[in-house]
């Protein structure tokens, strides 16, 4: 017996495997299944928080401003007060940011930056400044927005103060033209302090026509001045420009200048409970009616899919698949360029551009985005029932729709539930998608996904939104698990009408034309409905106006990012997912095989978002280890929401291998280790790759979990998201067709190394 | 020469949930015998195999091979090889890397697997096929592939699953002959599991009747066949008629049943006179005599239904009170018989077999799923 | 009522050719089973007669019309499968309702058809079951009791018996028959099992690659098949190759290996040609050797003895180096080893011109 053999020999040894599988199941208990669910334990110890910050009466504002690009650039600070004047002391600084980018550290693409503010007690209304501070102190403020954008408390926009010189006792100042339309005067200040504290300044002169944009003003001598040209509307509001300063007979102060004024230019508030109550009721509401339009559409297609032959089958296979390799931001992306109403940009070529209610867009778009995985499940089990029940039916004298409805359809509950579990799993977990379209409409709603991603971004600077943040994901894990019961219940117990026959009618409709339109209707869906909206971008970057150039350097460290981060994550799960795949469907313990499966499938039914939320939340905290390494987080993250993909392929694979193949092979000799490398893996190869791949690219296309593990870490996803954020829409597109293209690229040569690998 | 191993079961049992799928199993299987376990679907046969495999651990009892004890060494060093009704051919490997399989996975040196290979297929005509996979042979192909792949294991136990249904019936008739061969060539100890009696009849050492997880009969075919051990194997292995009735009178060298409106000697029995009882009478053992023939075990009768089988013909009489009775009688004398005809069955008296009623009635006994 | 024609029905799947040129008429109240190996068309043959497929070439009548296009659910007809397809999840007596209900027969009618014709197949007491419930020789009685319920004079019984136990489908073959004749219908059965075929049917067809080899009636098919494939298939049969070696008017003597000799009634055969000699087990007898020999007699050695059930089957091993079984009813006589003669009665042995691809070949089953 050689070196080889009596390895083989130790580890078929009974302790070893027992050992090897007990580390398998830990693994998958401490690593995955615990941090997916953490975040319950927050509503125990973080009651208090949740009481106060949820349902304390507070709110949380978005802020949307011009990126300011001072190279000097220190933080934000941006300042609430209760009085539309901001008058002194009547204002708060409520949080400071010191990226420019704002909430996400995507500095170079965007042009404008966000955030989220939490804690604000609600009822009364409140007005908000950023103000721009650079190194040297110096600052400059934007104008003043109500909370919720009521127009007649909207300051003027800024002007920027351009250039000051000095002739004699006499400064010149030159500023932008205000284009305000209640413009009523310009106000130039002036005072000897660059941080023009209140009382201080003085008004050296007041302009009255806006075109007028300079003034010369005489100034006291051998002193250091500096200026702000105030404009002033109709109703009294005002907004400062920057300051500049200037040394009258002296030298210029060395920090002379502050910060160009930015703009705010959007900012609105709710409740946070109203805000949280609203996006879970979007997010459910849409997945409910997406996965009935998908139910309803998807059945005729796994039909024809499964029962008839046709030239061109094989292609449309792949067109229906096709979108399950796409990652979803860049579908959401596309999907909103075409449905929706685009305020940053003219209506693309092509485009249907009818609506901006969040509703009607997230619905269609998660229409999209799930409508390939309930066709292919129902084709599957389709594909299991037995054609002789239809044949039998038929023979009996039934027309095709009558034996349709009375056999195969109750045959066919689990392949509705099935698919029903994982539209509605797939569309409740949709993050980057959502977020991309509802920055591409511009929309002040959220899901409750993308509300996670938003508000987790924002906890960086705000504490105060973490309370919130674990109370959307507890209530989003708690409803989806119990939804997704109700579904079982509802398909597996209701009735249908079985003994009611209309035979005529019946069989009018399996002939002539009924059928046919059905058919052509449901592909019609499948056109129109999802892959061209899904397709769109291609169009869009094709005739759009190039705009300026991005910074492609980071899009491709991006693109590096999430590849790394995508085969970290294919090995890891392969490695462990295998094995308990085999523990599960070949486990002699019935009962406890059955527990794991249901166990397994949990992190697959948690929308990503609130699983990366709890995850994060789990590994920074916990005593023992805590890590708070971004990539390790993610790596961590999508472990834990792809592990059911190769679970399931390798527990489905093996139940549909005849057990008598492995014991044939032990009989013929093989040690257990032999039997799985030569027997098992060879026969279930194919469904471990296809576990592999969609690993992979949904690791790839992956934006939910990621932000919400780590705001901080920039996946090639998360880049786009970011870039339609900041409204960057032509760059946004180019990436997204350059993700696409590479992921496409990943599957086909995966598909190709399976198919060559034979059987 | 190496020794054929001998198997010896001593108490084997097994319960899946509520169902008995062994019930207290002891078997002694010698050198190169061929046993076939015979019994309907559900009987427990193939738990039974699997349990000896290794592949079904036991709930108790023991498995000894050439009296060595096994049943706690897993399936690849129990020295046996399990043949599955379906063949388990890897799907993924030529019938050259199927059949070096065994050879291979326990190390043995190339050559000596490519020599144990080739000789195999030889023997079972596939060589010029070995490049093949195994979805591109015919059903007999596979069957013997699989048997090929076993016997390239150099094992001397064969446990053979159902290794003929799979087949055309007349394809069964002919590689039922080729296996028996093979395995008493080779010297190989069997134990073949089936349904079906024909096979057990022809190629069996030995027939052991499983029922409901149980051995009901161990015993020569003819022993099978001739001296059922209750109504349930005397119907099963054949077909047989059934009357019932008590005993009417006990002798020496014959018993007397009274029941259905006949009386009808019978076999000698223990049976105390007056006790509940049946007796059986494979359809065989039933002669068709023209018109009314009065006589002892004389039963009047008409044709109602006559079915051709080949070498024997099946016909179907009523008596005159009802009762269906089954008769097969060689196609050379059944030529004579038509539908009405008036006829007289006559049942041997030694053939008639009398057995107490069973504990849950006839009916139930006799059925055979 | 149905008189089935099929004319020139080929059926190609791609590359293949299921049915090549088939023409077959199945008269009303006939019992015909397509039999034949695994491959050759039978049951493409009658997915095609029912409807489930259509003839890529040809024409399907029945009694008289056109039916090619008409979908298998207007052809009114009663379809038994091969794994039985018993809808899993209504009960027995929903099974048998089921066509009434969807022929949309008058309401009262529907459940005394269903009581009946699970009356016909003895399982009103099991109408409460489930299909998963039953054993298979049950569930395949209900299965026809579906298949009657639709009340249609045409049964298709695809492989009906082949997923039972060897036992049950014994038992099922008696109720198969009692109720096609009882009912008056038009059965096709499709089979591979001789014996099944033989015992149930009033005509055999008899395929192999596609085409029909031969139709005839089962005791003609066994003891006067037109073909050696038929021969071989039919039942078992002992196979003699020889030559005539000499031609009187009406004797033949043929020759086998080692000089042994064979007397037949000249049926028209030419000198020296090689013939097929094939006769049944059954028919051929174990004697005694006793010195001289007597009429059509070979010595052998007997090389095994078979308990077959009602009769024995010897291996003998002649001294023409063939190998013939016996099969005697006679209980056991002789011992394995002994020297005997195996004697042939005359009109009981077939002759065929041998083939010139070899016997082998003719009478593969694969």
């Amino acid at each position: 017996m050689n070196l080889g053999r009596r390895a083989l020999n130790f580890v078929s040894g009974r302790s070893v495997s027992k050992a090897w599988y007990a580390f398998i199941i830990l693994f998958f208990l401490l690593i995955v299944l615990l941090p997916t669910l953490y975040v319950m334990s927050y509503a125990f110890t973080g009651w208090d928080d949740i009481q106060t910050q949820v349902f304390g009466n507070k709110k949380t504002t978005n802020l949307y401003w011009e990126k300011n690009n001072d190279p000097d650039f220190a933080r934000y600070e941006v300042h609430f007060s209760t009085t539309s004047g901001f008058a002194p002391n009547s204002s708060t600084l409520v949080l400071t940011i010191d990226t420019k980018g704002g909430d996400v550290s995507l500095e170079k693409a965007r042009s404008s930056a966000f955030t989220m503010v939490s804690g604000i007690p609600a009822g009364d209304r409140y007005y908000a400044r950023i103000r721009v501070v650079d190194s040297s102190g110096l600052w400059t403020d934007s104008n003043q927005l109500s909370d919720n954008m009521d127009a007649q408390y909207t300051s003027p926009e800024p002007v920027e103060l351009l250039s000051l010189w000095v002739q004699g006792d006499i400064v010149t100042l030159n500023w932008t033209v205000s284009e305000d339309d209640d413009f009523s005067s310009y106000e130039v200040y002036a005072s000897n302090d660059s941080q023009f504290v209140p009382g201080s300044a003085t008004l050296v002169d007041t302009i009255a026509i806006p075109t007028n944009h300079s003034t010369a003003v005489t100034v006291a001598l051998d002193e250091v001045h500096y200026f702000r040209v105030r404009v002033v509307e109709d109703s009294g509001l005002w907004t400062d420009s920057n300051l500049e300063g200037i040394g009258v007979n002296m030298p210029d102060p060395a920090d002379g200048s502050s910060p160009a004024p930015m703009v705010l230019t959007r900012s609105f508030s709710r409740e946070v409970l109203s805000q949280v109550t609203g996006a879970l009721t979007l997010s459910f509401v849409v997945a409910i009616i997406a996965t009935l339009i998908d139910l309803v559409v998807g059945l005729p297609i796994a039909w024809v899919l499964v029962r008839k032959e046709f030239r061109g089958k094989s292609y449309v296979n792949t067109l229906i698949d096709m979108p399950l390799a796409i990652p979803t931001a860049a579908m959401g992306f596309s999907a909103a360029l075409f449905w929706g109403i685009t305020p940053g940009i003219d209506k693309p070529w092509g485009a249907i551009s009818f609506t901006n209610s969040a509703f009607v867009l997230l619905l269609l778009l998660q229409i999209v985005f799930s409508f390939p995985y309930m066709v292919r499940s129902l084709a599957a089990i389709l594909e299991e029932i037995d054609i002789n029940y239809e044949v039998a039916a038929r023979a009996c004298g039934a027309s095709r729709l009558t034996a349709a409805r009375t056999v195969t359809l109750p045959l066919f509950r689990s392949g509705i539930v099935t698919g029903a579990i994982l539209c509605l799993a797939k569309t409740l977990s949709e993050t980057g998608g959502v977020m991309a379209a509802l920055s591409t409409i511009q929309s002040r709603e959220y899901n409750a996904t993308a509300l996670i991603g938003t508000m987790k971004s924002a906890s960086l600077f705000n504490d105060a939104l973490v309370p919130a943040l674990a109370f959307v994901s507890i209530v989003l894990i708690v409803l989806s698990i119990i939804l997704l019961i109700i579904v079982k219940l509802i398909v597996t117990k209701v009735k249908l009408p079985m003994r009611k026959v209309w035979t005529n009618l019946e069989k009018k409709l399996s002939k002539g034309a009924f059928p046919k339109l059905k058919d052509a209707g449901a592909f019609f869906f499948l056109t129109f409905v999802v892959l061209v909206p899904a397709f769109f971008i291609f169009g869009f970057v094709a005739t759009a106006e190039p705009s300026q150039t991005a910074d492609w350097g980071a899009f491709w460290s991006s693109l590096g990012l999430s590849f790394a981060i995508a085969g970290v994550v294919t090995t890891i799960v392969l490695l462990l997912g295998i094995p308990m795949g085999i523990l599960i469907a070949r486990s002699r313990k019935k009962k406890a095989a059955g527990v794991l499966d249901v166990l397994v499938n949990i992190p697959f039914i948690v929308p990503t978002a609130a699983l990366g939320f709890s995850l994060g939340l789990f590994w920074t905290t916990q005593p023992f280890l805590p890590v708070t390494a971004d990539v390790f987080l993610i790596v961590m993250a999508h472990v834990a929401f792809t592990y059911p993909f190769v679970v399931r392929n390798v527990v489905g694979a093996l139940e549909s291998l005849d057990t008598t193949y492995e014991d044939t092979a032990r009989t013929l000799g093989a040690k257990p280790l032999q039997v799985f490398r030569r027997v098992m893996f060879p026969m279930m190869k194919a469904s471990v790759l296809a576990g592999a791949i969609m690993t992979f690219t949904r690791s790839l296309g992956e934006t939910g979990a990621t932000l919400a593990v780590s705001p901080k870490a920039i996946t090639a996803p998360v880049y786009i998201v970011e870039l339609i954020r900041s409204g960057s829409f032509y760059q946004a597109g180019l990436a997204s067709i350059l993700l696409i293209m590479v992921s496409f690229i990943i599957v086909l040569v995966m598909r190709r190394l399976t198919t060559r690998g034979g059987a | 020469m190496p020794r054929i191993p001998s198997i010896r079961l001593e108490g084997l049992s097994k319960r899946f949930d509520d169902i008995v799928a062994a019930d207290d199993i002891s078997l002694e299987v010698k050198d190169g015998e061929y046993i076939v376990i015979l019994g309907p679907t559900g009987a427990g046969k193939t738990t039974l195999l699997k349990m000896i495999a290794g592949l079904t651990p036991p709930d108790s009892g023991k498995i000894f091979v050439d009296g060595k004890r096994v049943d706690n060494l897993p399936p690849e060093d129990r020295g046996m090889v399990y043949l599955s009704q379906t063949y388990a051919l890897f799907r993924h490997m030529t019938v050259w890397d199927n059949t070096k399989f065994g050879p291979t996975v326990k190390d043995w040196d190339e050559s000596k697997c490519d020599m144990l290979a080739r000789e195999m297929l030889n023997l079972v005509r596939l060589y010029d096929r070995r490049t093949a996979r195994p979805d591109e042979l015919s059903g007999g192909m596979k069957q013997r592939n699989a048997l090929a792949r076993a016997l390239a294991t150099d094992v001397k136990i064969l446990l053979l699953d159902e290794p003929l249904r799979a087949l055309d019936a007349r394809l069964r008739i002919e590689l039922r002959y080729e296996l028996a061969r093979l395995t008493s060539d080779l010297g190989i100890t069997a134990l073949h599991v089936t349904h079906d009696q024909e096979i057990a009849m022809t190629m069996a050492d030995r027939v052991a009747v499983l029922r409901k997880g149980r051995i009901e009969q161990l015993g020569r075919p003819e022993e099978i066949y001739d001296n059922p051990a209750r109504p349930f194997i005397c119907h099963f292995v054949g077909e047989a008629n059934f009357f019932e009735g008590t005993v009417h009178s006990v002798s020496e060298d014959h018993s007397e049943l009274e029941g259905e409106g006949h009386v009808l000697r019978a076999r000698p029995t223990n049976l105390p006179r007056g006790s509940e009882a049946c007796v059986g009478i494979k359809t065989e053992n039933v002669r068709l005599l023209d018109g009314v023939v009065e006589g002892q075990n004389h039963i009047p009768a008409k044709v109602v239904r006559k079915l051709f089988l080949g070498r024997l013909v099946s016909i179907v009489i009523e008596t005159d009170d009802g009762k269906m009775l089954h008769v097969k009688t060689p196609s050379s004398t059944g030529v004579g018989f038509s539908n009405g005809m008036e006829v007289t069955a006559h049942l041997e008296p030694s053939k008639c077999i009398i057995f107490p009623i069973p504990e849950k009635g006839l009916k139930e006994e006799l059925e055979v799923e | 009522m149905p008189r089935i024609e099929l004319k020139g029905i080929t059926k190609r799947f791609g590359e293949i050719v299921a049915v090549k040129d088939v023409n077959l008429t199945i008269e009303d109240k006939e019992y015909v089973t397509l039999l034949g190996p695994s491959g050759c068309g039978k049951t493409t043959l009658v997915k095609i007669i029912s409807g489930i497929w259509e003839p890529t070439e040809g024409e399907v009548l029945i009694d008289g019309k056109r039916m090619n296009e008409v979908p298998v659910e207007d052809r009114d007809l009663g379809y038994v499968f091969q794994n039985i397809a018993l809808f899993p999840h209504m009960t027995v007596l929903s099974n048998a309702t089921y066509a009434p209900i969807v022929k949309d027969f008058p309401v009262e009618e529907r459940d005394k058809i269903a009581q009946e014709v699970l009356d016909l197949v003895d399982l009103l007491d099991r109408k409460k079951f489930f299909p998963g419930e039953l054993s298979t020789g049950t569930q395949q009685k209900a299965g026809l009791a579906r298949a009657l319920a639709s009340q249609a004079k045409l049964l298709i019984l695809d492989e009906p018996l082949s997923a039972l136990d060897a036992r049950v489908r014994v038992d099922l073959r008696y109720e198969l028959r009692r109720l096609v004749k009882d009912l008056g219908l038009t059965a096709v059965h499709v089979t591979h099992d001789q014996e099944e075929a033989s015992s149930v049917s009033d005509r055999i067809v008899v395929m192999r690659a596609g085409r029909i080899v031969e139709i005839d009636s089962p005791e003609n098919l066994y003891n006067n098949p037109k073909s050696i494939f038929t021969a071989n298939f039919v039942g078992e049969m002992n196979f003699l190759q020889g030559a005539i070696n000499k031609l009187r008017d009406y004797w033949a003597i043929i020759e086998l290996r080692n000089q042994e000799y064979l007397t037949l009634s000249n049926r028209e055969f030419r000198m020296g040609a090689a013939i097929i000699l094939a006769m049944r087990p059954e028919n051929l007898r174990v004697e005694e050797l006793r010195g001289t020999r007597l009429g059509n007699a070979i010595p052998g050695r007997i090389k095994s003895i078979r308990f077959m059930g009602s009769y024995l089957r010897y291996e003998v091993l002649l001294a023409s180096d063939d190998h013939v079984f016996v099969d005697s009813f006679a209980g056991e006589e002789f011992k394995e080893g002994e020297e005997v003669a195996v004697s042939f009665d005359e009109t009981n042995i077939l002759t065929f011109p041998a083939p010139r691809e070899g016997l082998s070949e003719v009478i593969k089953l694969e």
